[in-house]
């Protein structure tokens, strides 16, 4: 052993890594080394002072959060179809019959106004305005249609 | 015989995060037949199959993260965000090596990055927030012995600051620091004892 213990091997004392005849030769140079004896106690009191540093542990919400991260866009993708899937069950549930003749008399109306539309007839603001009817109804199934082709 | 740290920690999380990390390093290490499966469904996207993965290696990658952060939340985050590129990244893993060297291997260049973005610089102000709830806080002393040891420890390079305090805070042998940071444990040994020594040397 040289004049010194390395720094390395008191660490390793520290840890119980040394060999039992490695151990007892650096115990037996402590003895008579004040500067290495030193060095120990100090390597002593930085290990003993991080003991009390809490770690982390894992738990079952620490899988949850992950795994809620992996796939957050299903969840949302589903509430985005179903909620307005409910809302229209309902409001056909409560409306059945008004909004069945309600929808006959649409329907008619659409029909005759474009009925009128023969070659040379002007398209007035009330075929526009049909037209935009239609599509409002039928925009939230082609939105929904829209969001899953991408 | 090494002295264990078990006996040094106060609550029961803490040794059962001992117990975790130590059968993940095992599980990791012989690779067997149920973890390939596991690793080639959640491949094809099988929420189920990476679920078991993330629950089995959820602990030592969390040991990396707050041994690379020293800050629970940064460390919870950090890890979050390893789970999610390695489940975007799953399709490519070609089973060229274990999937524990994989993701121990993406684990340590997220917390490189992490800590090239500045994050984990010196955090001398808010130090006081990180001493731990079992030192008593009426221990004025003590308090500010802690506050300063990690402040140090923050000062530390990553390579040394992971290999200390995965061992003197999270209880980890050479042999799985060595698994963990991918290098021999000729290496860990070095780590450690330079960190130890500049900690030493900040304090005396």
């Amino acid at each position: 052993m040289s004049d010194h213990v390395t720094n390395e091997q008191l660490s390793m004392m520290i840890d119980g890594e040394l060999s039992p005849v490695t151990q007892a030769a650096v115990r037996a140079h402590l003895v008579g080394c004040p500067h290495c004896a030193s060095t120990h106690d100090q390597l002593i009191e930085v290990t003993a002072a991080l003991r009390p540093l809490q770690s982390l542990a894992w738990s079952d919400s620490s899988l949850q959060i992950v795994m809620s991260r992996i796939n957050p866009r299903r969840r949302h993708t589903r509430a985005v179809v179903l909620a307005p899937v409910f809302f229209a069950v309902v409001v056909l549930v409560v409306l059945s019959r008004p909004l069945v003749e309600a929808g006959a008399l649409i329907g008619q109306a659409i029909l005759s106004a474009f009925a009128s539309l023969a070659p040379g007839n002007v398209v007035t603001s009330t075929h526009v305005l049909y037209v935009l009817v239609v599509v409002a109804l039928l925009f939230p199934a082609i939105s929904i249609r829209l969001s899953r082709w991408r | 015989m090494r002295q264990p740290l078990l006996e040094t920690c106060d609550d029961g999380t803490t040794v059962g995060g001992v117990e975790r990390t130590r059968a993940s390093l095992a599980q990791g290490a012989t690779a067997n037949t149920e973890e390939r499966g596991l690793v080639g469904r959640a491949a094809s996207g099988d929420e189920q199959a990476f679920a078991a993965l993330v629950d089995r290696y959820g602990q030592p990658i969390l040991s990396l993260c707050y041994a690379s952060t020293l800050d629970p939340f940064a460390a919870e985050d950090l890890m979050q965000e390893i789970f999610l590129a390695a489940w975007r990244g799953l399709p490519r893993f070609r089973g060229d090596s274990m999937f524990s060297t994989w993701l121990f291997a993406l684990a340590r260049n997220a917390c490189i990055d992490r800590a090239r973005r500045g994050a984990v610089r010196p955090r001398l102000v808010g130090a006081e927030e990180e001493i731990p709830d079992t030192v008593d806080p009426y221990d004025t002393s003590t308090r500010e012995t802690a506050a300063a040891l990690i402040a140090a420890t923050a000062q530390l390079t990553l390579p040394l600051r992971q290999a200390l305090l995965l061992r003197d805070v999270q209880g980890l042998t050479y042999e799985e620091i060595a698994t963990l940071q991918s290098v021999p444990i000729g290496t860990v040994r070095s780590r450690i004892a330079a960190a130890r020594s500049a900690l030493a040397e900040e304090f005396a």
